[in-house]
């Protein structure tokens, strides 16, 4: 050993006194005689020694306490709400379908409601055909009736265009006359009661000449 | 302050008072923020991970088994936390802050109580030189260096810490001093 130089791990344990008492006691046997080695073990403790200097050198840090706990409670906060997120997501899923389910079966209805629009004003169409080939005139239209002149002799035909016409029907007249594809019904009174519920006087007074009306002609309205 | 203070004060900490845990910051803010000050050399950058160490800390606090001292637990996700933190800064461009404050750069100033002036400005020169240096040492270099020789930590401590073989620890130590060794005379201040 003390013919030989030492090589830095030595000198480095040797600092760190990471070695032996037998083996530190020759290190420094020789480094007491080899200039080369003193050097280099001179140059290893200034090293270390500006290292310890790093050490004692005072930083200012300001107060991190509370900024950190701060810092900690709103982390934690947002952190909650990231948890949050999947729930949140999952309950908009669950709105979202039953949103779109319910939006299903309203168009469904809508459909259904707009076929039966559809219908209503096809018969519609069909009772003003019907009317005008028996060589009626329209008075009056309202969503559950039509009302129209028509010679007292044009009823029995206008009655045959109807049923011609696959139309379901009830009319009265203000004459007494009284046609229905509904057989229950016989006689204004009972189509009076028949059609109560659509809420609409049905013998409303008429006089004669009134809406054009005369002597030979009946005032009709036709029930959709 | 004793390990079994740390342990009584982590133990209010776990029960809910969490404002307790500024005794814990208050004990080694200093200890983590010289570590990653020399890791990064730079001082906000240090500021901010330091709070960031001592917020995943305090969140980790119910992991901690009390099978190692708390120093040396709390030193390990110090040493982990800022390998993470190099890895995603190197994946981004960043401009120095000291560049971006009117132009003008700023230094965070030294607190040297030693009356002897020209003393003062060898020891701060010494330390810039030094600070430099250490900085371009290669990370693994740098972070053991930092450990033993600035934080004074033992070599079993490091092993533990970096979760290495204590033979390893001594291999990085020599090599890292050597490298330190040769640049800093190579600079003329050793």
């Amino acid at each position: 050993m003390t013919f030989q130089h030492l090589n830095f791990d030595q000198l480095s344990d040797l600092l760190d006194d990471e070695i032996t008492d037998e083996v530190k006691q020759t290190c420094l046997r020789h480094i007491a005689i080899c200039e080369n080695c003193k050097h280099e073990y001179e140059l290893l403790c200034k090293c270390i020694h500006l290292l310890n200097e790093a050490k004692n050198e005072a930083l200012i840090i300001p107060d991190i306490c509370s900024n950190t706990l701060a810092l900690y409670q709103a982390r934690k906060r947002r952190r909650f709400m990231y948890k949050a997120i999947p729930a949140i997501a999952a309950s908009f899923m669950v709105i979202t379908g039953v949103a779109f389910l319910s939006n299903e079966i309203f168009f469904d209805q809508g459909s259904n409601r707009i076929s039966e629009t559809h219908v209503m004003e096809n018969d519609t169409q069909r009772i003003i055909s019907s009317i005008r080939d028996a060589d009626g005139r329209i008075i009056r239209m309202t969503e559950s009736y039509i009302e129209s002149a028509i010679h007292k002799k044009d009823l029995p035909k206008l009655e045959q265009i109807l049923k011609g016409n696959n139309l379901k029907y009830s009319f009265v007249s203000t004459s007494g006359y009284a046609i229905t594809s509904q057989k229950s019904i016989k006689n204004i009174e009972d189509a009076d009661y028949k059609l109560g519920f659509q809420s609409e006087p049905i013998h409303r007074p008429v006089s004669p000449g009134a809406n054009g009306s005369d002597k030979n002609s009946s005032i009709i309205r036709i029930f959709k | 302050m004793s390990k079994i203070d740390d342990i009584e004060i982590i133990n209010r900490v776990i029960n809910g008072e969490v404002e307790a845990y500024s005794h814990i910051i208050n004990k080694y803010q200093n200890m983590v923020f010289k570590y990653v000050y020399y890791q990064f050399n730079n001082y906000d950058e240090a500021l901010d991970l330091t709070q960031d160490i001592f917020i995943i800390v305090l969140e980790a606090l119910p992991s901690f088994r009390q099978e190692s001292k708390f120093s040396t637990w709390l030193y390990s996700i110090m040493v982990n936390h800022c390998k993470n933190y190099r890895k995603k800064r190197s994946r981004q461009w960043t401009v120095p802050l000291q560049y971006t404050r009117d132009d003008e750069e700023i230094e965070f100033q030294l607190q040297d109580f030693r009356e002897n002036t020209e003393e003062k400005i060898v020891t701060e020169d010494s330390l810039r030189i030094l600070k430099e240096e250490i900085g371009k040492l290669p990370e693994d270099f740098r972070e053991i260096l930092t450990l033993r020789d600035i934080e004074g930590l033992s070599y079993n401590e490091i092993a533990e810490i970096l979760g290495i073989k204590l033979s390893n620890v001594k291999v990085r130590i020599h090599r890292g001093r050597e490298y330190l060794k040769n640049r800093l005379h190579a600079r003329g201040l050793i």
